[in-house]
């Protein structure tokens, strides 16, 4: 029935649908396409020897390094307290839950910036905590524990998010059924638990990787754009643009897209598998 | 093992769910929690199998077998628990579904491989699902689904096994088929049951002893006959099947009932008679507990006769004939009527 209700729908071609069709695919070019395709042609404007000296130059490869060591501690620890932050709020009713929930939104509804700040206001040389911080010889702004602690705040929704529905709509059934059979709480978790949102998990963990990777306000604010020491691949791309160094911005631009497609494509095939799972 | 609950009470965010329960049940029986909706029934269930705690009272106890399991989890019950929806491992076939509680067990207490196995190969073919073994849940229709969670909770060989609505999602044909199996799995089996149902067909037939509760307490215990034929109360009568309930006045220096056509004041009872307690006559015979009534509705379609009448407020009343009453009396539509109790019950209200 319902099929046969769309292709009757579809069987109705009028000038109005054309033209939305015309205007989507228009919008998409000019806005998705286009972009891409710039910045690839720019980065390899000037020969494939170019695009590889200014992805290989030190300052760059260092980009890439603290990029990846962000990425490395960040995606772990988000994953944790992501699975953490949906186990509680997804599996159990509690007075303050739904609170709880929009307060984790809150890294995507603040801006970028202000949460470099909040860091600077707390960690930075007049900051509340800077007494202990200076007689511990510690350094957070302007250092690689800052440029993580802001990328942790900033991507911390990712997993709890993916989760949250994913586990509120599972209920808490299978999970009584198991500890009835006899299982231990770890048991539960690893068996039951864990099973049902792998999908989601991984989905929510491609998300997080992502934005760790190319957080760029929160932090710019926070890292103090050291050459070599504290420059993130976006970072290293916006210092070399500002230079009139084009072909090196777009190469190292050119890698951070290239991580964008992959992280498309993996997040398609792990949609797929979501869905077959669910049909099942 | 029997199982007895002493001063049991439960309360969800100031909502009384059971309200100072004592009851006992027996070894080896099959016991049905009888009630409506929210009666208490799912959560006195629960209590047993300790999927909730109770609300702390210092008499309040639940024991298996004289044995105080209070401060026991769940897990350490070991009882069978089959739940309302199933709650069948959707990522696991069905062989695995039913060797979970095999394989979760301490290393020093797991059988191996080959018996696991075999336990559950002679699991499936108790409840008849032995070609089925590397189905998923979602590829299993809901009766199917029924007897995969219940060989799921008896592979822990539990003592107890307890049902939360067993048949409650299924259709009425499947239904019947699946509770006269586990009446002879029961049976067959000698555990004790306890089982929760809204239906009273179902209580009525299956069990050994039926328990009705009502918001929150206990209302009768007893066999499905003593139950049905000796209410203890009009909640009880009202629940166990269709009933005609009419207002009357009691008189209790005269031993006399009054039946009334409808609250005048002057009722102080309530006086209730089964639609098969209900004689149809054509003639008045001056009898005291006489209804005049007029024949509104028949239907005929069934394995009894189900007459809908109206009395003089156009209030339904039901009787039920069977076939060959019915045909003796060849009653017609707007027929007038009068009906004579040949049982019934009084509670003064």
């Amino acid at each position: 029935m319902k099929a046969k209700k769309r292709s009757q729908a579809l069987k109705t071609p009028t000038v109005f649908n054309i033209l939305i069709g015309v205007a989507a695919l228009g919008f998409i070019t000019l806005f998705l396409l286009l972009p891409l395709a710039i910045v690839f042609t720019e980065a390899f404007r000037q020969g494939i020897r170019v695009w590889w000296q200014s992805i290989s130059d030190p300052d760059a490869l260092s980009a890439i390094k603290l990029t990846l060591l962000v990425a490395v501690i960040t995606v772990p620890l988000n994953l944790l307290f992501g699975l953490a932050a949906a186990w509680a709020l997804g599996k159990f009713q509690f007075k303050g839950r739904s609170f709880l929930i929009t307060l984790i939104d809150l890294p995507f509804s603040i801006s970028p910036v202000i949460a470099g700040l909040i860091f600077v206001l707390l960690c930075g040389a007049n900051g509340w905590f800077a007494p202990w911080l200076d007689d511990h010889n510690i350094q957070i702004i302007f250092a690689v524990p800052g440029i993580v602690l802001a990328t942790l705040f900033i991507t911390f929704p990712f997993v709890a998010r993916e989760l949250i529905p994913l586990m509120t709509e599972q209920g808490t059934d299978a999970e009584q059924a198991a500890l009835s059979l006899g299982a231990n709480g770890w048991q539960t978790f690893r068996r039951i638990t864990l099973p049902n949102i792998k999908w989601g998990l991984l989905y929510g963990v491609i998300l997080c990787n992502a934005r760790a990777m190319g957080e760029f306000g929160a932090v710019s604010v926070v890292s103090g754009h050291i050459r070599g020491e504290t420059n993130t691949l976006p970072l290293h791309a916006e210092i070399l643009y500002n230079e009139y160094n084009f072909s090196a911005a777009f190469a190292v631009a050119s890698l951070l897209t290239f991580l964008a497609l992959v992280t498309i494509i993996v997040r398609a095939i792990v949609e797929g598998k979501n869905k077959t799972r669910e049909k099942v | 093992m029997s199982i007895e609950l002493q001063h049991i009470s439960k309360t969800f965010n100031g909502f009384k769910a059971l309200d100072n329960v004592n009851i006992k049940f027996n070894e080896g029986e099959l016991t049905a929690l009888l009630g409506p909706s929210g009666s208490g029934k799912t959560t006195l269930l629960r209590l047993v199998a300790g999927l909730e705690e109770s609300d702390e009272h210092p008499d309040s106890r639940i024991s298996f077998h004289g044995e105080d399991v209070g401060s026991r989890s769940v897990g350490q019950r070991k009882v069978g628990f089959v739940f309302q929806h199933y709650a069948l491992f959707r990522h696991m076939t069905v062989f695995e579904n039913i060797a979970f509680g095999l394989r979760v067990k301490k290393r020093d207490e797991r059988p191996s491989k080959n018996e696991i196995s075999e336990r559950v190969f002679t699991l499936l073919k108790l409840v008849q699902l032995d070609s089925m073994y590397n189905r998923l849940p979602s590829q299993l229709s809901g009766g199917q689904r029924q007897r995969v969670a219940l060989a799921r909770a008896l592979a822990i060989q539990p003592k107890v096994l307890l049902l939360d609505e067993p048949f409650g999602a299924l259709d009425a044909k499947v239904r019947g088929e699946l509770r006269r199996w586990l009446r002879e799995l029961h049976d067959q089996l000698h555990f004790t049951s306890i089982f929760v149902t809204h239906d009273q067909e179902e209580a009525l037939e299956i069990a050994d002893r039926i328990v009705l509760t009502h918001d929150g307490r206990i209302e009768q215990t007893g066999t499905p006959e003593e139950v049905f034929h000796n209410p203890a109360n009009e909640f009880v009568m009202r629940f166990l099947g269709e009933v005609n309930v009419f207002h009357a006045r009691v008189d209790e220096t005269k031993h006399d009932i009054l039946p009334l056509r409808s609250g005048d004041g002057s009722d102080n009872a309530n006086l209730l008679i089964r639609p098969h307690d209900l004689d149809i006559h054509y003639e008045k015979w001056n009898k005291k507990a006489e209804i005049p009534a007029v024949v509104h509705r028949v239907q005929t379609a069934g394995p009894i006769v189900k007459i809908n009448l109206w009395d003089e407020q156009k209030k339904n009343i039901l009787v039920h004939l069977s076939h060959e009453e019915y045909r003796h009396l060849s009653l017609k539509r707007d027929q007038r009527v009068y009906l004579t109790p040949r049982k019934l019950k009084i509670y003064s209200r």
